[in-house]
């Protein structure tokens, strides 16, 4: 039993890894879907691993995400678009910045739990936002920095939309593979113990301030590696690009995923894109964030585990509704027999409605 | 060692409080406590809902702060030391309401409860390699009953077993002082005559001091007791001291001690 589900679980990641590798090469108008779909459902995926990764193993809900991307995003335009600095240096230096500007932001934000913690960081995606869009001679204002050349290496060229679209994938592999890896570690196992009880894990000898510090600063290390990624995507950096809007996108593509699993980052990343890029095609006749926010609420609603946990949650859905079915149906039956169903329990202890009720279903 | 644990007036000392205080507010919680703890000795703390041992225990264990007073242990002055400092130092506690982390399994558990102490311990590899603290943590597990529950997720276990759990986790970074807070409560009859045989197997090298609202099992691991009353400290004695002492009886239970 197990083994053959180890085996079907097997065969799913062999086709998972065939259809994304296959993807571009097959998909038509690749414009489109290799490029608004395909790309974009990755960086996106990354900054969304990276709110997931802290909420599901740290508990910490964190609607900062953006900021780190921004700086990392801003730190590689700025150095090498406008101080010609090569992408060699600028790219590692911007997201190590990043993730640097993510531990000082840790220091004071893990100090808050719950909505507070939302709140702060919420509050940092906001000054980073009005910080870019005020600080003109660095950084452009509203114009913000264009004519982003994409990388070239090993012959390469990040222009090439399949070249580009492989070195997502590979980084979209490497910060999951390492995400998931950390959460092995015993840092990682530290990080579920701190969530499920501080007090303990404080008797216990363990620092859990550090501990928080370190995760909130690995989480912004991986929404830099999305800001560095997403620069070149869309070949400039706007303040327009880390607005209140921005950051609630990530909260959204989590929860449409799945909050609880490492794999939701992607697929709501997928699903969000989709539905934006079919909204804006004039496909369905609604605007974007309208349809954005019903879906949201439709998956609050119906689907809390998002479209990770679809056929879980399916399969609650059908066993509920067929438990529901009978007892409506003995319901009926019992209407035949005209009694009061507070008479149900005592009655069918005695001989008649025994029999009466062993005859029902023929 | 056993003349040290009957006289501990001139053993080393694990712990000692010096007119230890805390008030909330106007209420005081705890007044005025000097607790010594030799080490190796077993000590309990008894008396009714409301009289501080709790407090005192939390004062002990650095959750509060206390408002007077000095908390010395393994020698030094720690009054002011961190829960983190204490525990590094060798000081291992249970809670009374299981905080134990319930969405993991008890093999995780265990292993989080090996790796407290700063020392070996190499954060960034992968725990599952760790073939030497998850044997250890395996060997805990069996010594607490719980070898079949290892893989099990700690949510699912029966209350009686949570606390055995529990244990097993204070006892895992073998400290030098264990306290216990009310470990029978909500244990049923034949539960707390599991713990009492648990709690007097202990190696002798354990000092344990422990907080309980329930006679039988303070007065059967005690080897000294101490009775609180409204944040004081009223009486110290053996257990048979204790047993017939017309003070306790009227402080405690309002007339009958319930004692067999």
């Amino acid at each position: 039993m197990t083994w053959a589900r180890a085996n079907v679980r097997i065969l799913v990641a062999i086709l998972i890894v065939i259809a994304l590798v296959a993807f571009p090469f097959v998909v038509p108008r690749p414009q489109f879907w290799v490029v608004s779909v395909g790309i974009r459902s990755l960086w996106l995926g990354i900054v969304a691993l990276s709110l997931i990764w802290l909420s599901r193993y740290t508990g910490m809900l964190s609607l900062g995400q953006m900021t780190f991307w921004a700086v990392a995003g801003y730190g590689v335009a700025i150095m090498s678009t406008q101080n010609g600095v090569p992408y060699s240096i600028s790219i590692p230096v911007a997201i190590a910045l990043a993730t640097v500007v993510g531990a000082l932001v840790g220091l004071i934000a893990v100090r808050t739990q719950g909505v507070y913690f939302l709140m702060l960081t919420l509050a940092t995606s906001q000054l980073a936002f009005y910080l870019v869009l005020n600080a003109a001679s660095v950084t452009r204002g509203y114009v913000g920095i264009g004519n982003i050349d994409r990388p070239e290496f090993l012959g390469l060229s990040m222009s090439d939309r399949n070249v580009f679209y492989f070195v997502a994938l590979a980084l979209a592999a490497a910060v999951s593979a390492l995400a998931w890896y950390a959460t092995r570690t015993p840092f990682g196992l530290a990080l579920q113990g701190i969530r499920d009880s501080p007090e303990r894990m404080r008797a216990l000898g363990y620092n859990v301030y550090l501990h928080r510090v370190a995760a909130f600063t690995f989480a912004s290390f991986i929404a830099a590696v999305s800001g560095a990624l997403a620069l070149f995507y869309h070949g400039r950096i706007t303040p327009g690009a880390i607005d209140l809007i921005r950051s609630i996108d990530v909260l959204i593509v989590s929860v449409l995923g799945g909050i609880h699993s490492l794999a939701g980052a992607f697929i709501g990343a997928l699903g969000l894109t989709t539905l934006q890029n079919f909204a804006q095609e004039g496909y369905i006749q609604v605007r974007r964030i309208t349809l954005t926010g019903v879906v949201f609420v439709a998956v609050l609603l119906f689907f809390r585990g998002g479209i990770v946990d679809l056929p879980n949650q399916l399969r609650e859905y059908r066993r509920s509704a067929s438990r529901q079915w009978a007892r409506f149906r003995s319901r009926k039956h019992d209407g035949r027999t005209d009694r009061p169903s507070g008479a149900d329990v005592s009655d069918s202890a005695g001989g008649a409605d025994g029999r009466d009720r062993q005859q029902l279903p023929r | 060692m056993a003349a040290r644990r009957r006289d501990p007036a001139h053993a080393g000392r694990i712990l000692s409080t010096r007119a230890l205080t805390r008030h909330f507010g106007g209420v005081h919680a705890v007044s005025d406590v000097d607790l010594d703890v030799g080490t190796g000795e077993r000590v309990s703390v008894i008396g009714p809902n409301g009289a501080g041992k709790s407090t005192l225990f939390n004062l002990v264990a650095g959750e509060f702060r206390p408002s007077g007073g000095r908390v010395e242990m393994f020698g030094a002055d720690m009054t002011r030391a961190s829960i983190q400092q204490r525990a590094h130092r060798g000081l291992a506690r249970t809670f009374q309401t299981s905080k134990l982390f319930t969405s993991m399994t008890v093999a995780d558990n265990l292993y989080l409860a090996l790796c407290g102490r700063p020392g070996s311990v190499r954060r960034l590899r992968d725990a599952r390699r760790d073939h030497e603290r998850i044997g250890r943590a395996r060997g805990l597990a069996e010594r607490a009953g719980l070898g079949a529950e290892f893989g099990v997720e700690v949510g699912e276990l029966s209350h009686g077993q949570q606390r055995q759990l529990e244990l097993a986790m204070a006892l895992a970074a073998q400290p030098a002082l264990l306290m216990l807070d009310e470990p029978a409560a909500g244990l049923s009859p034949s539960e707390r005559g599991q713990l009492t045989t648990v709690l007097r197997e202990l190696s002798a090298g354990v000092t344990l001091l422990l907080i309980e609202h329930d006679m039988d099992i303070a007065l059967v691991i005690g080897e000294r007791v101490v009775v609180m009353s409204d944040g004081a400290k009223v009486l110290e004695g053996s257990p048979s001291e204790i047993r017939s002492s017309e003070l306790v009886r009227r402080i405690y239970l309002g007339g009958t001690l319930d004692v067999r």
